[in-house]
C-alpha cells in the first residue's frame, strides 16, 4: 500500500441517540478526503445521523478467545445466570397453601 | 404568492431560466464523469454533485414553470440550443479532470455568491428555495476546494495543468454575472437584491484571490450582454444527446 | 431474560487452529465465519478472492452499458434515477475491490489484471445497449437475476463480504423499483413505446438465462462446499423465473423461448438450454462490446492516471 493512501473505517449512528456501529471503510490520500467519502458512501442518501471516520491503524483489535471467552463459569456476572423460576412456584405455592389455613 | 405583474413576471422567468440552465448544463457535464473518474470514491463524490445540480435545476424548472404556466420537463427538454440561458462557462465539454475541476470551482464560488442574494430575496418561494440549496452547495464548495488545493499542491506539471485550465475558462466564467433582461425591475422589487454587477464585484475579489496565486495575475474581464446567449458546438452536441430520445417519438411519457 | 441455562461452556477455543485446514473446512462447511484477518488455507483465500474479484470487475464494466444514456435520459426524475444507480454500481465496484483488497491483492493489480482481459467480468455486460428500453429492462431484470444471486451470497462463510452483500442488495433493490417503472411507463404508453419493449427483452432474454452460468456438478463445487456461495448455479436461475416469468408475461410481453414453461408436477422450469459455448466466449473477451468496453476503460483509466499520481505517489503505488 502506498505511504500516501490509507484505509478509512467507517462507523455510522442510525439515528440521534443510537451507538456508531462500523459500517464500512473507504481507501483516502488523507482526512479531509476520507470524510467527504465517508458521506458519500454512508450518508449521501441521508441515511445517516452522523458518522466517525477512522484511520484503520488507529485501531487495535482484540480476538483471542482466551481473553473474550475464556472457560471457566461467569454465570453470575449475567441475568442469564439466575434461574429462580422454579424457587418462585414453590415460594408462592407455599405462600398461597400458608394463607389457605 | 402575491401576483407579479406582466413585467415583473417576465423578469423573473429570465432570473431562473439562467440559474436553471447554468445548474442543469454543469449537472449533465459533470455526470459523464460517472463511471470514469479518477478514484472509485471520487467517481461517487462527482455523481452525487452533480446529481444535486440537476435537482436544483428541477425545483427551479418547476418553480418557472409556476410563474409561465408551463411544464417543467418541456422547459428543461423542448426548447432549441438557442433558447437556454447558460453563462459561456458552462458551453465546454467537461475536458480532463482539471479543466473540470478549475470549472467546478470558478462556478460554486460563484453560485455561493449568488445563492447568498437570492436567499433574502423579496419572492418567498425563491429564498425559500436558495435557502435549501446554500445548505446542499456547502458540500459542493468544500469538495471543490479540495480538489483545487490538491492540484495546486501537486508537482509542477500538474500545477500547470490547472492554471492552464483557470486561464481558459476566466473570461467566460465572468458570465455567471451576465447583466439579465429586466434585471432592473426585479431589483426594485428586492426579487434580486443585488444587480448582477454587484454580484460579479463581490465575486471577483474573492475569486482572484485564490486562483491568481496558481495562474498568474488574471485579465481584466467583465461580463457581456451575451455571456448566456453565445452557444457552442460542445453544447449543440450535448443538446442533440438530452433530447435524443424524447425527440424519436411522438408525444411519450417516459 | 431468558432463563434458559447460561453457564460459559468449558471450551471457548476457536473451532480451529491456525494451519488446520481440515478443521478450517469443516468450520466454513457447517456455516462457520471467516474474518480478513483470521488465518485460512491458501486455496480457500483464492476462492475467495477470485469469487469476489469477478463481482468488483462486474460491478465496473456493468457501468458502461448504461453510462451512455445518462446523458440521454429523457425527464428530469429519469437522469437522477439512472446516474444514480450507476452511482451505486460504482460505490458496489469500491466495496468489493475493498473486499478482495483486504484479501490481498491491491486495487491497482485487479484494474490491470481487468484491463488487460486476464480476469473476467459478467457476460451481461459485454453486450450493447441500443434503445432507452434497455435501460428498463437491464434495470429490471438484469439487476433483478443479479440480486437473486446476491442475496444468497449474504450468508457467505466470508463475512466481509456477506456483510458487503446485505448492503448491497438494499441498494439494488431500488435499482429494480426504477427499472420496472421505466418498462411500466412505456408499456403503458404508446405502440411504439411497447414495441421498443418487446424488442429490447428479445435481445436480452439469452444473456439474461447465461448469467447464472451452467448448472454445476454439486459434488465438485468447491465454491459451494466452502460456503462461499449458498446456493447453485440452476437453483439461482429457476428462483428468477419462478418470480419474474409472471411479472413479464402479465404485462403483455412475450418471452422469446417457445420452449419455456412451468413443469407442475416437478416445480421446476422448463426451458430451451442456453448458449453455453457462447457464455464461454463471451466472458472470455468476445462478446460484442467486450473489446470496445475494455479499449474504453483502458483509455479513460490512462487518461486519468496523473491525478492518481499527483494524489497518491508514483504508479507502482496501490491506490485508484
Amino acid at each position: 500500500m502506498s505511504t500516501t493512501e490509507r484505509i478509512w473505517e467507517v462507523f455510522r449512528q442510525e439515528d440521534e441517540g443510537d451507538p456508531m456501529v462500523h459500517a464500512g471503510n473507504v481507501n483516502a490520500p488523507d482526512e479531509e478526503l476520507a470524510m467527504h467519502y465517508a458521506r458519500e458512501f454512508y450518508g449521501r442518501r441521508g441515511e445517516s445521523h452522523r458518522l466517525w471516520i477512522v484511520p484503520r491503524d488507529a485501531v487495535t483489535e482484540l480476538d483471542d478467545p482466551d481473553l473474550l471467552k475464556p472457560p471457566f463459569d461467569r454465570s453470575h456476572k449475567k441475568p442469564g445466570g439466575y434461574i429462580i423460576k422454579h424457587k418462585l412456584e414453590a415460594a408462592k405455592q407455599r405462600a398461597a397453601g400458608e394463607a389457605g389455613e | 404568492m402575491t401576483e407579479l405583474d406582466a413585467t415583473t413576471r417576465e423578469a423573473l422567468a429570465e432570473l431562473l431560466l439562467a440559474v436553471a440552465d447554468d445548474e442543469f448544463v454543469i449537472g449533465f457535464w459533470d455526470s459523464e464523469w460517472t463511471g470514469i473518474a479518477p478514484m472509485l470514491e471520487e467517481d461517487v463524490a462527482t455523481s452525487s454533485i452533480a446529481q444535486d445540480e440537476i435537482g436544483h435545476a428541477r425545483a427551479l424548472y418547476e418553480l418557472l414553470a409556476e410563474v409561465t404556466d408551463d411544464d417543467a420537463d418541456r422547459i428543461a427538454y423542448g426548447r432549441d440550443p438557442e433558447a437556454y440561458r447558460h453563462a459561456a462557462l458552462l458551453n465546454h465539454r467537461r475536458g480532463d479532470w482539471a479543466f473540470s475541476v478549475a470549472r467546478r470551482y470558478l462556478y460554486e464560488t460563484a453560485d455561493a455568491v449568488r445563492l447568498e442574494a437570492l436567499a433574502r430575496s423579496s419572492h418567498e418561494r425563491l429564498a425559500q428555495l436558495t435557502g435549501k440549496m446554500r445548505r446542499e452547495e456547502t458540500y459542493h464548495l468544500l469538495h471543490a476546494e479540495a480538489w483545487l488545493r490538491r492540484l495546486a499542491d501537486g508537482p509542477a506539471d500538474v500545477r500547470e495543468r490547472l492554471a492552464d485550465a483557470i486561464r481558459r475558462l476566466w473570461a467566460d466564467a465572468q458570465q455567471l454575472f451576465a447583466p439579465l433582461d429586466g434585471e432592473g425591475v426585479l431589483v426594485t422589487a428586492g426579487i434580486l437584491p443585488q444587480p448582477m454587477a454587484t454580484l460579479h464585484a463581490a465575486w471577483t475579489a474573492r475569486v482572484r484571490a485564490a486562483v491568481e496565486p496558481i495562474a498568474g495575475k488574471l485579465p481584466d474581464a467583465a461580463p457581456s450582454a451575451d455571456g448566456r446567449t453565445t452557444r457552442t458546438d460542445d453544447f449543440r452536441w450535448l443538446h442533440g444527446e438530452f433530447t435524443m430520445v424524447a425527440g424519436g417519438v411522438e408525444a411519450a411519457t417516459w | 431474560m431468558n432463563d434458559a441455562d447460561t453457564i460459559q461452556p468449558m471450551n471457548g477455543r476457536p473451532p480451529y487452529e491456525a494451519g488446520d485446514a481440515e478443521a478450517f473446512f469443516t468450520h466454513v462447511g457447517s456455516g462457520g465465519k471467516v474474518e480478513a484477518d483470521d488465518w485460512m488455507p491458501d486455496e480457500y483465500r483464492a476462492a475467495v478472492l477470485k469469487f469476489v474479484e469477478m463481482h468488483a470487475n462486474s460491478e465496473l464494466m456493468g457501468v458502461l452499458p448504461e453510462r451512455d444514456w445518462i446523458m440521454r435520459a429523457p425527464t428530469l426524475r429519469r437522469k437522477l434515477a439512472l446516474t444514480s444507480k450507476i452511482q451505486d454500481e460504482v460505490g458496489h465496484a469500491q466495496l468489493l475491490y475493498r473486499v478482495a483488497e483486504d484479501l490481498g491483492k491491491p486495487r491497482t493489480a485487479m484494474l490491470q489484471d481487468l484491463l488487460d482481459g486476464k480476469t473476467k467480468f459478467h457476460n451481461v455486460f459485454h453486450y450493447p445497449t441500443r434503445s432507452w428500453a434497455d435501460v428498463g429492462i437491464i434495470a429490471w431484470l438484469v439487476d433483478a437475476a443479479a440480486i437473486v444471486s446476491q442475496q444468497a451470497l449474504r450468508d457467505s462463510s466470508y463475512a466481509p463480504y456477506a456483510r458487503t452483500m446485505k448492503k448491497i442488495c438494499w441498494e439494488e433493490s431500488v435499482h429494480i423499483m426504477h427499472g420496472r417503472d421505466v418498462v411500466l411507463t412505456m408499456m403503458n404508453g404508446t405502440a411504439a413505446q411497447r414495441g421498443m419493449v418487446q424488442e429490447a427483452l428479445d435481445r436480452w432474454w439469452g444473456p439474461l438465462m447465461q448469467m447464472h452460468g451452467p448448472p454445476t456438478d454439486p459434488a465438485k463445487d468447491k465454491d459451494l462446499h466452502w460456503g462461499i456461495k449458498a446456493k447453485n448455479n440452476e437453483q439461482l436461475r429457476q428462483e428468477f423465473l419462478s418470480i419474474y416469468v409472471p411479472r413479464i408475461r402479465e404485462l403483455g410481453l412475450r418471452i422469446p423461448d417457445p420452449a419455456l414453461r412451468h413443469d407442475e408436477t416437478t416445480g421446476r422450469w422448463i426451458y430451451t438450454e442456453p448458449d453455453w459455448a457462447e457464455l464461454k466466449s463471451v466472458v472470455t473477451g468476445h462478446g460484442p462490446a467486450s473489446q470496445s468496453r475494455l479499449q474504453f476503460r483502458r483509455d479513460s483509466y490512462a487518461d486519468t492516471q496523473w491525478v492518481r499520481d499527483a494524489l497518491l505517489g508514483p504508479a507502482d503505488a496501490a491506490g485508484a
